[in-house]
């Protein structure tokens, strides 16, 4: 299964439309596509193919067990999802809204995935074509250990240094 | 400390609840802004955004009435903008606020980040290039 979520503010048509180009590039297997608020829409004059889902929106628990169960998810720079897979080593692409496509006002999500680009190593694409054809492949086996460690270690040092603050307030 | 920790659902509440982790709290009252965005126990207050920015006025109620019931010495928020609008209220009746901006906001503060690094106590971003040295401070980061 391929799941693809475009957020819980926003619709996404270029993703409406990636999901619909996973759906028919790969027949045998299910697509479903988390749409956001009004990203139906797209779907309405279409012809959607039989194994392809759309819901506008969820709730927390079923996205995230679609999350857990997702052969790849494809997110909107979306940080929710992107913290629920990497603890727990799932693999992800990101396909972020872009300003030139009036996704949005700035180009925000784009410079988020390439910050988790360079601090671990997550693929981000522009181009909805080459992020297609990567489906096929199978994807990367989840050790991740390192990453979640490291992010673990990231937050108790925050946690620390934060509980720092509200016990100084409180003397 | 008697602590509001406020976030909208999704990405913002993730952020808010892996950082309570590893807080030690004399009481918590989590607040979100959908009944099913979390398991554990609750308050949901009305969403809104810069676009319907009449819907702050029932999310301001929802807000003062439950101040009323949990008396906070501190609240904190990850965002968005009902976050934003709960500190100010929570400080207005005499709470410390700590605005935390979403670890997304990679280059710039958030619109509303950057009224609470006015507004707040303590604006925290989760970039260390963000930080000001003077009204936005980098203490760590959830990612």
């Amino acid at each position: 299964m391929i799941f693809l979520t475009a957020g819980g503010q926003l619709p996404f048509d270029r993703l409406a439309a990636l999901a619909m180009a996973c759906a028919n590039a790969l027949p045998e297997e299910s697509v479903i596509y988390q749409a956001g608020p009004g990203g139906e829409a797209w779907f309405a004059q279409r012809a959607a193919p039989s194994n392809l889902t759309v819901e506008a929106f969820m709730t927390a628990s079923s996205h995230r067990a679609l999350l857990d169960e997702a052969r790849w998810t494809i997110t909107h720079a979306g940080m929710g999802s992107i913290l629920h897979l990497l603890e727990r080593a799932r693999p992800m692409l990101i396909f972020p809204r872009l300003q030139r496509h009036g996704e949005h006002r700035s180009d925000h999500q784009l410079a988020t995935a390439q910050a988790l680009h360079k601090r671990y190593g997550l693929a981000f694409y522009t181009d909805a074509e080459a992020l297609v054809s990567r489906l096929g492949d199978a994807p990367p086996r989840g050790d991740n250990s390192d990453t979640r460690e490291l992010m673990e270690r990231r937050r108790q040092s925050f946690g620390r240094r934060l509980q720092g603050v509200l016990n100084d307030w409180e003397r | 400390m008697k602590t509001l920790l406020v976030a909208s659902f999704g990405g913002h509440l993730v952020q808010l609840e892996r950082l309570a982790d590893h807080l030690s709290l004399d009481e918590r009252q989590w607040v979100t802004t959908r009944p099913d965005a979390m398991a554990q126990s609750h308050e949901t207050i009305p969403d809104f955004n810069k676009t319907t920015l009449w819907r702050a006025l029932p999310c301001a109620f929802a807000i003062v009435g439950l101040l009323r019931r949990f008396r906070c010495e501190a609240a904190i928020s990850t965002g968005a903008a009902p976050g934003l609008l709960c500190l100010l209220l929570a400080r207005l009746g005499g709470a410390r606020t700590i605005w935390i901006d979403s670890v997304a906001n990679v280059e710039r503060l958030s619109l509303s980040g950057r009224v609470a690094s006015r507004l707040c106590h303590l604006t925290l971003t989760q970039w260390p290039e963000l930080a000001d040295g003077r009204r936005v401070t980098y203490l760590g980061s959830v990612l």
